[in-house]
């Protein structure tokens, strides 16, 4: 495939939370705002760019049989990177991301990247794959943190003072903090996913026909 | 080095690749540590300088052992110098935790002051009267003080006058730990 | 006495690691459709929790700590679980083939368990004693394997029932553990 397509495949085709349904959980937790969904965007394009970088400069010397505990030490370094530095310079995303950063490690989608596609591949198209991926998850991140928010309290934040604000006074009765709930996260995903999956069988059948 | 058994190579590897994550992390870490205690200290000060006045607080409550009721132990420091120990202790009130500051000075014994922290569950208009309450027991020694009930608030100040209490004792027992560290 | 039953309490019901605290989704997704796997799988986290978030505990205290070395935690932890993994593994398949098969991959999976991770990070730290580490994790842990068990005996008749194809598995289960999740939300209100 194309440097272009091996780019925009994990914005589409291969969406690693609307396609793979992997990485469910900081999706769950972290989409109560949009500031949260970029921070914790910016947090995976770092990890998964390096790791499927590294891996794939490593590939070659690294023993197969112990290849999961090397990948797993050089996300988790990786992961302990980012954690300092949000730590040091990013305290109040630090503080919102919270458990969900260290989390990163055990992210099926880093993880999945290495084993699928970075042990395998040369690095520059490892580090395009690890982009494209890190950004399809993003974007789907924000779209589920806008909807969350927005139903929330009808404002959005979308980093630090910089918000969107449709109910300024506080009045609309429509707006619930509901969806920043828990269960709210999993109902948003829930009817998401099967949205999607709706418009994909479509499209299958239009194809089809 | 030519035929090594493979767990033996595979131990090696996942050793070289330890001490090398090990290194770079130190690195990180001796730069961005420094900075995340400064705000923490910064964080630690923006409340406690609220009721007690000193120049520089630090956060004791992993060094020394904590009788019940005991939440957190800090000590005030005036330039450089240890000056009083901060305790923030915790009792329950009439439906819920009533959480107390107290300030001990160290060098004469003497309470500086105690502020509730904390008293949301509290009756409002009633017993919700002890926050931001002047108990007036500045300077008063901690083995002969005296402490006023407000009237009409009598669970809620007896929660209060319990964590002044068990300041107290703590700071009694611990006395010559705090005497050494200042 | 009271305060470890508290404890034990807010742990499985209040702050149920799944339903509160979004820990270990992808299993609960992947694994929960057939009562017996569900069991199964969650007994071997309760295991795996239990063992690695006490194990963290120890090694957080007594070595990170010691040698100033707070920051690899995460490695250390990570490490540890899946090591864990490895030898729980061995031994499903020699005790129990039948088990060893219907868990499949999702059995080297528990050490990406974002559970198993998330409680050895919080447990591994100064707030806990070892006792109330114990307690936290292990009650955790059974919170786990109680929403296992009630999400597969739901899954079992919601497959059998009229789900519009594109709903079919995941947004439906998730759409399901909104509810539950709702339900478990009321527990808060009991202590």
């Amino acid at each position: 495939m194309t440097k272009i397509q091996n780019f925009t495949k994990g914005i589409m085709k291969e969406n690693p939370i609307l396609v793979s349904i992997l990485g469910l959980c900081p999706t769950l937790a972290i989409t109560t705002s949009v500031e949260n969904a970029l921070g914790m965007g910016v947090a995976i394009l770092f990890v998964l760019t390096f790791s499927n970088l590294i891996i794939s400069l490593i590939r070659n010397i690294v023993p197969n049989e112990i290849r999961i505990p090397i990948f797993i030490v050089v996300i988790a370094t990786l992961v302990t990177l980012v954690d300092m530095l949000m730590a040091a310079f990013l305290p109040a995303l630090h503080e919102s991301l919270g458990i969900f950063i260290p989390l990163i490690v055990v992210n099926c989608i880093i993880l999945g990247r290495a084993e699928a596609y970075a042990s395998k591949n040369k690095p520059f198209d490892s580090v395009i794959d690890g982009i494209g991926m890190a950004v399809g998850y993003t974007l789907v991140l924000i779209v589920i943190s806008f909807i969350r928010e927005f139903l929330a309290s009808g404002a959005v934040t979308i980093w630090g003072d910089l918000q969107l604000n449709l109910n300024a006074d506080q009045s609309a009765q429509i707006f619930t903090s509901f969806f920043t709930s828990p269960a709210g996260a999993f109902i948003v995903l829930g009817l998401l996913l099967g949205t999607v999956a709706t418009i994909r069988n479509q499209k299958k059948e239009v194809k089809k026909q | 080095m030519k035929e090594m058994p493979k767990t033996i190579k595979y131990s090696l590897f996942l050793v070289v690749l330890g001490i090398i994550a090990g290194v770079l992390l130190a690195f990180v870490n001796s730069i961005t540590a420094p900075i995340i205690d400064a705000r923490k200290e910064e964080e630690l000060k923006e409340v406690l300088e609220e009721y007690f006045e000193c120049d520089k607080f630090s956060d004791e409550t992993a060094n020394y052992s904590l009788d019940k009721g005991i939440e957190k132990i800090y000590f005030g420091y005036i330039g450089n110098n240890l000056t009083m120990v901060i305790y923030q202790a915790s009792t329950n009130g009439y439906a819920g935790p009533v959480v107390s500051l107290v300030g001990i000075n160290i060098a004469d014994d003497k309470l500086v002051d105690i502020k509730v922290a904390s008293a949301d569950k509290e009756t409002s208009g009633i017993g919700s009267k002890v926050i931001g309450h002047d108990f007036n027991i500045t300077g008063e020694s901690i083995n002969d003080y005296s402490f006023d009930i407000i009237s009409g608030a009598t669970v809620s100040s007896n929660a209060v006058k319990n964590n002044l209490v068990i300041a107290i004792n703590h700071y009694t027992d611990n006395k010559a730990l705090f005497e050494k560290a200042s | 006495m009271k305060e470890i039953l508290t404890l034990a309490f807010s742990a499985i019901l209040i702050q149920n690691v799944v339903l509160s605290r979004f820990l270990g989704i992808c299993p609960f997704m992947g694994v929960s459709s057939k009562r017996s796997s569900a069991v199964g799988m969650g007994l071997s986290v309760v295991f795996v929790i239990t063992l690695s978030s006490v194990i963290s505990w120890i090694l957080y205290n007594y070595i990170l700590v010691a040698f100033e070395m707070i920051y690899m935690k995460t490695i250390i932890f990570i490490l540890v679980i899946a090591s864990l993994v490895q030898i729980i593994e061995m031994f499903v398949k020699k005790v129990s083939p039948a088990l060893y098969k219907s868990l499949g991959i999702y059995l080297p999976l528990i050490t990406t368990n974002c559970a198993v991770l998330g409680m050895a990070t919080i447990v591994g730290s100064d707030e806990y004693t070892l006792l109330t580490a114990f307690v936290f994790s292990f009650a955790s842990a059974i919170g786990f394997l109680l929403v296992m068990y009630i999400f597969s005996t739901l899954r079992e008749r919601i497959d059998n029932g009229n789900v519009p194809r594109a709903f079919k598995g995941v947004p439906i289960a998730l759409i399901t553990a909104g509810i539950m999740a709702m339900v478990f939300a009321k527990f808060a209100g009991v202590i």
